[in-house]
């Protein structure tokens, strides 16, 4: 079921929690609504869930306006990250539950319980209360509840967050493959960015209620549209560097007093001569920033101070320091710099310019 | 940790001894006096179980226990049902939380008012004449004639008066109950199918089912025990139509100075609690909310 947001918004008194949104989640796909906690992730999917009306704008499912359909009529399923199990009923009649309403025979339920807690590998807990259940267990259990009754869309809401770390991976990877076999239209809300990366097929970004950027993963790590994107996509985030920049002998040059770098020919293009001595924001993944040891003679003047070390696992994080300028780096440990050494710097990927007002990415045609 | 017996009595000493005083030693005083024919005279004469044969063999005694228990049941409809309405009126179908509590505090009033001054209140409301609140109303539905409420429906009266202060302690105790319940499990409720009703008998009812035998069980012992409302709003009347046990006791030792007499009616009393406190735990299976965290 394909479903539109068409100009939502949504105000609780003085809080405008959802702002004019516009977001289309084609049918079969799985959407992620990405953003810091009170965004407006929750208010927005509890809208399409129809346990709140939006003030404005209108909700699609397929070709029918939604605004006035009760919850119960919407054929939705949703997951809380707290999961909701009743918890004075078994695992068996939790999953029962919607099919009890809908007066279905005990046969059919019986069935549709056993066929769904199968394919979720829960059959053998169906005596038992939730408080019985690890977090895992539970957690399957509320998403057979919400799909036993063959909903058109799956709605979750930081379905993961109560999970440990560990569980966390391989519950979203577990996720993203059902939701894929049931090929149904999910949303599913996380403030998670890397979470968000591995499950969707499409990145709704939101900051204070209003979406920032609404593309595909790849994209959105690429090509985002603004400063917000860009740090809040990527981890760890990526290096911000003030600065201005400057036309010479045909080339273009980013500039602050720590750092001089000569910007790839394409964004040359991209920018016009008028950009000159504009004051922009520099961007770089810190995987894109490359240290190297040796001393090229002169190059004194453009190495960089290790201040920290931090181990990432097979990687190590290293923050570099320069005059007023600081810089993380992603570093393996086959080349392990120390505290207090002098290193060279290149930036070797993707480089960004964002404005400096408005935190646009200057490459981005609008 | 190893804790020292004598330590742990030196906390609880003082305790002990006010737990001692007031609530124990009365209890077996009231067993002792019960055995005995104590009148106006005080002196401890021992009659064995005359006492007992005495009010078992009394058709008032009968009478006395009907009427108790229909006071208890009647106004327990108010204490326990009504309570639980008012709170899911206050909580569940108010979202306006200021609204909600302006309600609620309206309700809680009389529990601040002087016993006495309700009981008036009362009075005027059921007054015979005219003048009454309820006739006054009457007469508004084009009834000319006033109803003496107390002589016709006495029963009603002391319902009414208790019922109305007794609901707002449970309407308190439910209504944070109610709200303490997360929001999630009712909307997971309503995404699933669920309406109002079902919602209050499937998700509500059996989520704050601590909280109403609680209610149950401590407003049937209070009603079973206090008599202050029907003293001075009918004193038992007319004609004992409304003599509860508790006051049937009082009256025996305070107004007719049959302390022993008295004393064995109240110790029927605190037996039927005790018997009514057991059954209450069976029916609502105390054992296993023991056993288990509640969790919301
Ligand atoms: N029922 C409500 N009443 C008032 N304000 C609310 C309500 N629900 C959410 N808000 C506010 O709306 C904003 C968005 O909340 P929410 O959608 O829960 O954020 P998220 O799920 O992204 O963390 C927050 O500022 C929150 O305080
Ligand atoms: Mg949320």
């Amino acid at each position: 079921m394909r479903v539109l947001l068409d100009n939502i918004t949504k105000i609780f008194g003085k809080v405008v929690a959802v702002n004019d949104l516009t977001l289309e989640v084609e049918d079969g796909k799985l959407v992620v609504l990405l953003g810091p906690s009170g965004c407006g992730k929750s208010t927005t999917l509890l809208m399409i869930a129809g346990i709140y009306r939006p003030t404005e704008g209108k909700i699609w499912f397929g070709d029918n306006v939604v605004n006035d359909l009760p919850p119960k009529d919407r054929k939705i399923g949703l997951v809380f990250q707290s999961y909701a199990l009743y918890p004075h009923m078994t695992v068996f009649e939790n999953i029962a539950f919607p099919l009890r309403l809908k007066r279905e025979n005990k046969k059919e339920i019986d069935k549709k319980v056993k066929k769904i807690s199968e394919f979720l590998e829960i059959g053998e807990l169906l005596d038992r209360k939730p408080i019985q259940l690890s977090g895992g267990q539970q957690q399957r259990v509320a998403v057979a509840r919400a799909l036993v009754k063959s909903p058109d869309i799956l709605l979750l809401d930081e379905p993961l967050s109560n999970l440990d770390a560990k569980l966390r991976v391989v519950m979203r990877t577990e996720l993203k493959k059902m939701q894929m076999r049931l090929g149904i239209t999910t949303i599913f809300v996380t403030h998670d960015q890397s979470e968000a990366m591995t499950v969707a097929d499409k990145i709704a970004v939101i900051k204070n209620g209003v979406l920032q950027q609404y593309s595909s993963p790849d994209e959105l790590y690429d090509i985002p549209k603004n400063l917000f994107v860009a740090t809040f996509v990527g981890s760890p985030p990526m290096n911000i560097i003030e600065g201005s920049l400057s036309f010479k002998d045909g080339n273009l040059f980013f500039l602050n007093p720590d750092v001089r770098f000569e910007l790839p020919e394409d964004m040359k293009v991209v920018l016009k001569q008028e950009r000159n001595t504009e004051e922009v924001l520099f961007g770089v993944r810190p995987e894109d920033v490359n240290i190297s040891y040796e001393r090229s003679g002169s190059q004194d003047s453009t190495s960089w101070l290790v201040d920290m070390i931090e181990m990432m696992g097979r990687e190590l994080l290293v923050t570099l320091s320069r005059e007023k300028t600081m810089l993380k780096t992603i570093v393996d440990r086959e080349h392990v710099p120390s505290i207090g050494e002098k290193v060279n710097v290149e930036f070797t990927g993707k480089v960004f310019l964002f404005d400096k007002y408005s935190g646009k990415n200057l490459l981005c045609e609008e | 940790m190893e804790v020292k017996t004598s330590s742990v009595m030196g906390f609880l000493g003082p305790f002990l001894i006010l737990v001692l005083a007031f609530y124990f030693i009365p209890v077996i005083l009231t067993v002792i006096l019960s055995f005995t024919s104590m009148d106006y005279k005080l002196s401890w004469d021992f009659t064995g179980f005359t006492n007992f044969e005495h009010f078992l063999t009394q058709s008032l005694t009968y009478k006395v226990l009907l009427t108790t228990f229909v006071y208890v049941a009647l106004t327990l409809i108010f204490n326990v049902g009504i309570a639980f309405l008012l709170a899911l009126m206050t909580t569940y179908f108010t979202t306006h939380e200021n609204t909600a509590m302006f309600f609620r505090a309206i309700w809680l009033l009389p529990r601040l008012t002087p016993v006495v001054v309700y009981c008036l209140l009362w009075m005027w409301i059921f007054e015979p004449t005219q003048y009454g609140l309820f006739n006054t109303i009457l007469s508004l539905f084009g009834k000319s004639s006033s109803i003496d409420w107390f002589s016709s429906y006495p029963m009603g009266v002391i319902v009414f008066a208790n019922g109305f202060i007794g609901a707002s302690f449970g309407m308190v105790t439910f209504s944070s109950a109610i709200k303490s319940i997360s929001r999630d499990y009712i909307w997971s409720a309503q995404v699933d199918g669920a309406g109002d009703w079902q919602i209050i008998k499937r998700i509500i009812i059996p989520m704050i089912k601590w909280e109403i035998m609680y209610i149950f069980i401590w407003q049937t012992l209070s009603l079973l025990n206090s008599y202050v409302y029907i003293l001075i709003l009918t004193d038992g009347g007319p004609l004992h139509e409304t003599e509860v046990w508790s006051l049937y006791a009082y009256h025996k030792a305070f107004k007719y100075m049959e302390f022993g007499n008295g004393a064995a009616l109240s110790l029927f009393l605190v037996i039927i609690g005790i018997i009514f406190t057991f059954i209450s735990w069976k029916i609502f299976g105390f054992r296993k909310m023991m056993g288990q965290e509640v969790s919301r």
